[in-house]
């Protein structure tokens, strides 16, 4: 999709020239004749040279300063190469940037520059400021506040470009009850999404929680020994010839059941291996970075079912914990403690 | 001292010594220090029953009592000593770790009742009181109790208030430093600070003596007694100093409740095997632990070899140990392989096996012909250990009770004796604490509330969204449970504003967790269920009065089966089943406020 490079490249913009100064001069609402040859046409041969030269030399949404333009176009007179811009910004085809002190110049592709010509003033001031704020979206009451516009002119500005398709409503998981836009081609940054975690703007705790018993599970699966895991002297009931137990009717008096890994044993789980069994069991869709399993699994450590060894590289559960939320069997021991209560 | 231990002692005292000795505790709890004219007019009760029942108080040194040496004896104060008190609470769980240790036949549970029953015996006395066979076992009981420290010797002074002796220590300190004009009276008072607590802490330190309490034997009878022993084994044989005073160590007796506390977690934590194997470390350091908060406490070290001679030779230590199995191993490695496979022979979980045994095509003979390589790997291995020597089973142990650097059992700190071990106990009961604080918190308000607290103690401080963040928990739910947690005081709130017109919008709410204040007021509310049990004890005999007083007649006691009607049995049966269901409930509290607080 062509559309969703452009204000891309205009965010990228944005967060180089940091006093992001009004971009476009207003656009030529007599111009709002449509069809996309109808903008170069008006163009003077010299004009329309200069905005190919700038749309083809570089990648899109290239900044041109002043120099690097003169260089490009070779016209050494500010003056004629300030007309052409200006030529060049009427027709909405060449948006005016500020970097430090230096004023830059970007080339508007040629179907986005027609849609905004195709617009009312009013419009395209709004659009303008929602297609600047890029991937985090835009409060109405900041449009109202940067075009001091009035609220209802705003209000019809934004209906009417939604419903042109121009612009979507989003939710923040930051600021639920704002309503914010942003162009509608783009998908809403982490920062308004909430990451992996919110669906619909809500955290998703169902689904935490089933990633964090997976999560456990796998973990004691891979750091408690099962009867798989046969330990290296049988049990005393098993029957293996060549042991030499003299003693064993001492030994069925004190039956002990443990298995455990030796102390220097290194097969616990690491948080990438956690991530790359979370990533292939295909549990979910969500594309989950190291980050979000790391905080998945202090989750866990702070619920006080796995621990960290080896100085936090690999994690083993912790024996008697279990998989789902309720009070495990040994802490029952306790159950009656409140049952009189001191809180009464 | 707080509200609920003085409801809880008052509560025991009225039910075991009476309502006139109650009634002085209480007077003393609520006024202090008083004379006994003073208790007298306070409680409206005549000197003489005030006398009376102030002997078993002070035999028992539930009431301390000091006499000015300027004034004279007429012009005794008296003291409660709540924390004494308190351990009536403990007499029962006593008397089973004693027919735990001994065998009933060596009297040595009966020397511990009479003692919980007396406060304290000379031992002379007691031993006079007995048949001249049943004496001689006695003696050796009580050179055994003693030598274990479960049994102390008191002196004089341990009659006396605690602060009132260390006063009377530095004023004697303090007159015998001359003064001087180049040396300040601060600093001659700090002078005699200094020496006035080394004094006193020496006066607690003579029960630490290994003979306190004893002489050498002169006759056979202590020695031939406990020379099978084998903690006596070793040392020249010693028995009781018949002039000595005989009392109950609670102080000891904390510390090997600690010990089987701490037993207990490892069992939970690691396995049996290794609780079995830190049961003797334990043991291996006991008598050199007194109590558990000590200040003294210099690092007490065991080696292995040590525990390897104390260790009894039916525990299996071998077989506790596991490896990874070349099933579980070959998995993750043929995960791959064994994918293609499966999607070879469609989607029927139960193909994978049998193609695996038969070797049906390629791949399942390269796995099994790799499994059996490891079966073969993992057996030789196995011998290896099974035939390794007991030390190095024993060290298989060891290392895992050393290993996990969140919950330290024991810590290597040299190689002597096949490995030198110490156990940090202040580090460890600090996390015995938290652990279990969090068990108390995860039944009482949930483990979502556990969740947060463990994040706030983490973290320090904490506002509410970060909070949110880290617990992944939508924010409205944990305000709830924070605010749950706050009433109870296991968490408080600080607020840090942002600008100076502190208007709560411009504010930062940070959580933060006070362990030592939550304890105690966890320790508070346990008191607290204490007294209501108690209580709920003393209501359900008063519900049935006609039973309980005919209980009183010693004749009836003596012979209940026949003394009392069927119906009144039954009346009994079911009181005394309440009965034993609360004071059990009791016991398991106790062994909160020991972790909260005596430990």
């Amino acid at each position: 999709m062509p559309s969703v490079k452009a204000p891309k490249a205009g965010s990228s913009a944005r967060a180089a020239s940091q006093p992001y100064t009004m971009p476009l001069s207003p656009p030529a609402s007599s111009a709002s004749s449509s069809g996309s040859m109808h903008l170069l046409e008006n163009l003077s041969q010299l004009a329309q040279t200069m905005y190919n030269k700038m749309m083809n030399s570089m990648p899109e949404g290239h900044i041109y300063t002043q120099t690097a333009l003169t260089e490009l176009v070779g016209i050494s007179d500010p003056l004629r190469l300030m007309r052409l811009i200006q030529e060049n910004m009427n027709m909405g085809l060449v948006k005016m940037l500020q970097q430090g002190d230096e004023l830059c110049y970007q080339a508007i592709k040629k179907e986005d520059a027609e849609k905004i010509q195709a617009m009312t003033k009013d419009e395209a001031m709004v659009y303008s400021y929602i297609e600047s704020s890029g991937t985090e979206g835009i409060w109405t009451k900041t449009i109202k506040a940067k075009t001091n516009l009035h609220q209802s002119v705003v209000q019809r500005c934004l209906k009417s470009l939604e419903s042109k398709r121009y612009i979507k409503n989003i939710k923040s998981v930051k600021y639920p009850t704002r309503k914010i836009y942003m162009l509608a081609s783009l998908q809403p940054s982490i920062d308004v999404t909430g990451g992996p975690w919110f669906t619909d703007s809500e955290l998703d705790t169902e689904f935490i929680s089933s990633l964090l018993s997976i999560i456990f599970r796998y973990v004691m699966s891979e750091s408690i020994p099962t009867e798989d895991d046969k330990p290296l002297v049988p049990a005393p009931t098993s029957k293996k010839t060549n042991r030499k137990f003299t003693k064993n009717e001492k030994k069925e008096e004190i039956v002990y059941d443990q298995l455990s890994y030796p102390a220097n044993y290194s097969g616990y789980p690491s948080q990438t291996q956690i991530h790359e069994f979370v990533q292939t069991s295909g549990i979910t869709t969500v594309e989950l970075a190291q980050s979000d399993i790391k905080a998945l699994l202090d989750v866990l450590i702070y619920d006080g079912k796995i621990e960290t060894i080896d100085h936090g590289m690999t994690y083993r559960a912790i024996l008697g914990a279990t998989a789902d939320d309720e009070t495990s069997a040994e802490a029952s021991e306790y159950d009656s403690i409140w049952s009189y209560g001191p809180f009464l | 001292m707080s509200q609920y231990e003085e409801e809880l002692v008052v509560l025991l005292l009225r039910d075991i010594y009476g309502d006139i000795a109650a009634t002085v505790v209480d007077t003393l709890l609520k006024y202090g220090r008083l004379t006994l004219q003073l208790i007298s007019r306070y409680s409206k009760l005549p000197l003489a029953a005030i006398q009376r029942a102030l002997v078993p108080l002070v035999q028992n040194r539930f009431v301390l009592y000091w006499v000015d040496e300027n004034a004279g004896s007429d012009n005794a104060t008296y003291v409660t000593s709540t924390r004494n008190m308190y351990n009536i609470v403990r007499s029962g769980m006593f008397v089973s770790f004693v027919l735990d240790r001994f065998p009933d036949t060596s009297g040595a549970p009966d020397i511990v009742k009479n003692l919980l029953l007396y406060g304290h015996i000379r031992a002379s006395d007691y031993l006079a009181a007995q048949s001249a066979s049943q004496a001689a076992v006695s003696k050796s009981a009580i050179t055994l109790l003693l030598q274990r420290k479960l049994l102390t010797t008191l002196r004089r002074h341990e009659f006396n208030p605690q602060s009132d002796l260390y006063m009377r220590i530095f004023k004697r300190r303090l007159a015998a430093i001359p003064r001087s004009k180049a040396v300040s009276e601060a600093k001659r008072e700090g002078q005699a600070h200094s020496e006035a607590t080394e004094e006193f802490n020496a006066l607690k330190r003579v029960h630490d003596d290994i003979n306190d309490g004893l002489v050498a034997a002169a006759d056979g009878i202590g020695s031939s007694s406990t020379r099978g022993h084998s903690l006596t084994g070793s040392l020249p044989s010693k028995t009781v100093d018949e002039s000595a005073v005989l009392a109950l160590n609670h102080e000891k007796f904390a510390v090997l409740m600690r010990a089987q506390i701490l037993r207990h977690l490892v069992a939970q934590r690691i396995g049996k095997v290794t609780a079995a194997v830190y049961g003797k470390v334990l043991d291996c350091m006991e008598p050199k632990l007194f109590r558990c908060v000590d200040n003294t406490y210099k690092a007490i070290t065991v080696t292995s070899l040590e525990v390897l001679h104390s260790l009894d030779a039916s525990i299996e230590l071998a077989s506790a140990l596991a490896m990874r199995s070349s099933k579980k191993r070959s998995r993750s490695a043929s995960s791959r392989a064994s994918k293609r496979q499966k999607r070879r022979h469609g989607t029927e979980d139960s193909a994978g096996e049998s193609d695996d045994s038969m070797g049906s095509n390629n791949i399942s003979d390269l796995e099994s012909s790799h499994q059996h390589d490891d079966n073969e790997d993992g057996d030789d291995e196995d011998d290896n250990f099974a035939n390794s020597s007991r030390m190095e089973h024993l060290n298989f142990h060891l290392a895992l009770l050393s290993c996990n650097q969140n919950l330290p059992f024991m810590t290597k700190v040299g190689n002597k004796g096949g490995g030198e071990w110490t156990i940090d106990f202040d580090m460890l009961t600090a996390r015995v604490r938290e652990l279990e604080y969090d068990k108390l918190i995860t039944q009482k308000q949930g483990a979502i509330a556990c969740r947060l607290l463990r994040i706030i103690r983490d973290k320090g401080r904490i506002d509410e969204k970060q909070l949110a963040r880290i617990a992944l928990l939508p924010p409205k739910d944990i305000r709830s449970q924070l605010t749950a947690l706050h009433e109870i005081g296991c968490l408080d709130l600080q607020e840090v504003p942002r600008g100076t017109d502190r208007a709560p919008s411009r504010t930062y709410y940070l959580w933060y967790h006070k362990p030592k204040c939550a304890y105690a007021l966890m320790t508070q509310a346990v008191l607290k269920t204490m007294v209501r049990c108690y209580a709920r004890v003393i209501e359900e005999r008063g519900r049935r009065p006609s039973v309980m007083t005919k209980l009183l007649r010693e004749d009836v006691r003596l012979d209940e089966v026949n003394m009392l009607t069927p119906a009144e049995r039954e009346e009994l049966r079911r009181v005394r089943g309440v009965e034993e269901r609360f004071i059990a409930h009791m016991t398991k509290l106790d062994k909160h406020v020991l972790i909260f607080r005596d430990m």
